[in-house]
């Protein structure tokens, strides 16, 4: 039975956010829509959020205000779910860490979806260097 | 904290009432595995919400027109985004230490 939960990566809330991209905005939106319809399970994490809003803050210029305002919303929807790791899986996100030049919360992101036979759904291509699977949309 | 739990149906029975507990108290989600059946067995806690499945639909749809594009800067989109966080971070951070 294929797995139908899947683990979003920042920039799923940033296209969707933000409609800067128009093409990664519509399979954001896409992806949004699906965990409203209850169709799919949708998890991230607090590493996830703090990309969020870091990059919102600092690259974006949005006050904390209306960052805080629109992730809120986002949460209240009942298939989001926020999940992170045991002790033993960061350690082998620390593995990955050390043998790659991957950022650390990449390597977490991919144990977490390995732990919980989750799909990644992210537009960063760098996931391929710590041989996650990654998908742009469902 | 992990929010799912995967044992085998002999792990659940031997540890039913550790698992309830993780269910009931911590809001975890425990998966059983058995060889044999078709599809795995999940044990939930059941949601308390009064909200219709067509009522939750709504609401999260609603969350999700919302927020769609809501958020309009001048600044326009960075592929780079993240490596430009990082550097501003470690920026402040040497800011905040006195690192030179």
């Amino acid at each position: 039975m294929a797995s139908n939960k899947f683990f979003l990566d920042a920039n799923i809330f940033l296209r969707h956010l933000t409609h800067d991209n128009p093409k990664l905005y519509i399979k954001a939106t896409n992806i949004f829509e699906k965990i409203g319809l209850e169709e799919v399970e949708a998890y991230t994490s607090t590493l996830v959020l703090h990309d969020v809003i870091y990059v919102l803050e600092k690259i974006y210029s949005f006050n904390r205000l209306v960052i805080v305002r629109d992730i809120k919303k986002l949460l209240k929807i009942g298939k989001l779910f926020i999940l992170d790791l045991e002790k033993d899986n960061l350690i082998l996100a620390l593995r990955d860490y050390k043998n790659t030049r991957v950022d650390f919360p990449d390597c977490v992101y991919k144990q977490t979806v390995l732990e919980n036979d989750m799909k990644l759904l992210s537009f960063d291509e760098e996931f391929k260097k710590i041989k996650v699977e990654r998908i742009e949309e469902i | 904290m992990q929010r799912l739990i995967t044992v085998n149906a002999t792990q659940a029975r031997q540890e039913f009432f550790e698992l309830l507990n993780q269910v009931a108290k911590n809001g975890k989600e425990i998966i059983i595995k058995k060889k044999g059946l078709e599809g795995d067995v999940i044990m939930k806690k059941a949601e308390l919400s009064n909200l219709t499945k067509k009522q939750r639909i709504e609401k999260n749809m609603r969350i999700v027109r919302e927020t769609a594009g809501s958020l309009k800067s001048k600044i326009p989109y960075h592929p780079n985004e993240k490596e430009l966080a990082a550097e501003i971070f470690v920026k402040e951070y040497k800011k905040k230490y006195g690192i030179k």
